[in-house]
């Protein structure tokens, strides 16, 4: 059996868009088959469906306690506590490996043989990572909003939970394109530094470092920046009081610096990726 | 085919690979040998994309690599076998790789069967043993049936089945008139696997040419001659202008001239022969003649020899 003739495709966008769309299915495989995967998202319902409840009992005890003022609080905003806290420093923990893996074991090689045009290989993993986290983030986010809910709805908490059917669902969408982004952003920075523990100490600093810093600096323009970072706009993209307090930004601009952020660590990765060797 | 024109590789002062101008053609089965270092995977990896020259080029049919339309679909390489992700089933490795140029799920199980992988498909990776790994590298590397394929090592630590099953399959590959390339610095192995050498020391081009050609030309290949006067021979051979070496008393190496010229000398001259025969230079000996100049990493005091 001599080699089959390769018909070839003249080179253009069309062909770039179809082997984009491969490298996409190729990477679900790669995602979908490693344990990493499932624990993590395992993980971060467990955790969200726990610490949602536990939120929702003590405002509601505070509230009754007198230590915050008595509100009627969404019960959105304890899914959205839980993401912000927990559950994002978990989605990293699982994106990082699907690219900081690939250097460690030398699979990016067998990877980059087959999609030898670098930053389609990085755009690829950013689409599917992105895409689980989203669906993970909304499922996770679901669950916790009405978990926290129902916890609200005991006749001990009763009266200050409520749950408006559109408002939650808004919320439970930009909760997963949060943990979406930030899959993404976690995504560039493994790409850059190659190693996971190089990622996670940037992206811890990133992530909660910076904005502490800034905000313990005080003075405004640390708390004009603090707003800019991926945490406390995360917060203010999520529409939360609860979980920071109130933020000096809207939710649009917020997203608008979310998704700089992200563009930002993809830019570096691919960059790292592209002219490094592998 | 592949094609190098002046490739070289510099990280910082070391020069690894240095202006390499090669052809590697296809229908036969192309050793690539030198010493540790000599730039051999470097070179490989710069074929590939993987590694980007300093200068020079690195063409597969003409092309970089990443102009290739489905790469997969003209080069297959095995570089590193335990370059897998030990967390993933063997299997899934090669259908996330089948994915990319959307090559069907079938295929994937019919190169497993090729290397005889299928029972060990579905376990992953990191359990897999050295010989597996080879084995699921090269069922990745037929994958896309392509018709250029290289081999880094392929053989180091294989037991003598496994051994022999990868050089079964190169020959075969080479014989449907792919073009085979193969690195190794086991020379016996080479000797039986490869029609043409090249080989490089410090990065440079020592030799590129069939493998016959490099073993007649070593110092080894000579014919001897056993004879109880043998001195009434050595007068005739260097009058042919053969080069005489007494070996023992009844005992002459002769290089130079081939049995027949030999045996017709000695008959012409009346000496009686007990013995006359090729001595075959191994490609071990001839590999060591080669680079004997160009070692890059020769063994120091108190290093290992």
């Amino acid at each position: 059996m001599t080699p089959a003739p390769v018909v070839e495709r003249p080179a253009g966008p069309r062909r770039a868009l179809s082997d984009l769309a491969a490298a996409v299915s190729a990477e679900w495989v790669r995602l979908r088959s490693v344990r990493t995967t499932w624990w993590g998202a395992a993980a971060a319902l467990a955790l969200m469906c726990a610490v949602a409840p536990s939120v929702a009992v003590s405002t509601v005890s505070n509230a009754q306690n007198g230590t915050v003022p008595v509100a009627q609080v969404p019960a959105a905003e304890m899914a959205v506590y839980a993401t912000l806290w927990v559950v994002q420093f978990v989605v990293i923990g699982l994106v990082l490996p699907v690219v900081t893996t690939e250097y460690s074991s030398g699979a990016v090689r067998a990877s980059l043989q087959a999609v030898p045009v670098r930053w389609r290989l990085l755009a690829a993993k950013a689409v599917v990572t992105a895409g689980f986290a989203f669906v993970l983030g909304a499922v996770a986010a679901s669950a916790g909003t009405v978990l926290a809910f129902a916890v609200m709805s005991h006749p001990y908490l009763a009266g200050y939970g409520t749950l408006e059917a559109g408002a939650a669902v808004v919320s439970v969408l930009r909760q997963g394109a949060y943990l979406a982004l930030v899959a993404v952003t976690a995504l560039g920075a493994g790409a850059a530094l190659r190693s996971v523990a190089g990622a996670l100490t940037a992206l811890f600093l990133l992530v909660v470092g910076l904005p502490v810093m800034l905000l313990m600096m005080g003075g405004d323009t640390s708390v004009f920046w603090s707003e800019r970072t991926l945490f406390v706009a995360g917060a203010a993209f999520m529409d939360t009081d609860l979980a920071l307090g109130p933020v000096g930004i809207g939710p649009f601009s917020a997203g608008v610096v979310i998704l700089c952020w992200s563009a930002a660590a993809s830019a570096v990765g691919a960059l790292v990726l592209a002219r490094r060797d592998a | 085919m592949i094609t190098l024109r002046g490739l070289t590789k510099r990280y910082g002062d070391v020069l690894a690979v240095d202006s390499l101008d090669l052809e590697v053609r296809p229908g036969r089965v192309t050793g690539f040998l030198g010493p540790n270092g000599a730039g051999k995977s470097t070179t490989m990896r710069m074929v590939l994309g993987l590694d980007h020259p300093t200068s020079g080029r690195a063409l597969v049919g003409g092309r970089p690599y990443r102009e290739l339309d489905r790469p997969l679909h003209h080069v297959g390489a095995v570089l590193d076998a335990r370059a897998v992700h030990p967390g993933r089933s063997g299997r899934a490795h090669l259908l996330a790789l089948a994915r990319t140029h959307r090559i069907p799920d079938r295929r994937v199980d019919d190169v497993l069967e090729r290397v005889g992988l299928e029972g060990a498909a579905r376990r992953r990776a990191g359990t897999f043993s050295l010989g597996m790994s080879q084995r699921l590298g090269i069922a990745a590397a037929l994958l896309g049936d392509p018709g250029v394929l290289l081999f880094d090592e392929p053989v180091n630590g294989l037991d003598p089945d496994g051994v022999r099953w990868i050089r079964e399959l190169m020959r075969e590959l080479a014989g449907q008139g792919r073009t085979v390339f193969v690195s190794s610095h086991l020379m016996a192995e080479m000797q039986l696997t490869a029609d043409h050498l090249v080989v490089i020391g410090r990065g440079r081009l020592i030799a590129d040419a069939p493998l016959a050609e490099v073993l007649a030309h070593s110092a080894w290949t000579a014919v001897v001659v056993r004879s109880p006067h043998p001195e009434d021979l050595v007068t005739a051979l260097a009058a042919e202008g053969a080069e005489v070496e007494r070996a023992g008393p009844t005992e002459l190496v002769v290089t130079g001239l081939g049995t027949e010229r030999v045996g017709e000398l000695a008959h012409r001259a009346g000496v009686v022969v007990h013995e006359l025969r090729t001595r075959d230079a191994s490609l071990e000996q001839a590999y060591r003649e080669l680079t004997e100049n160009a070692v890059q990493y020769t063994a120091r005091d108190g290093e290992r020899p």
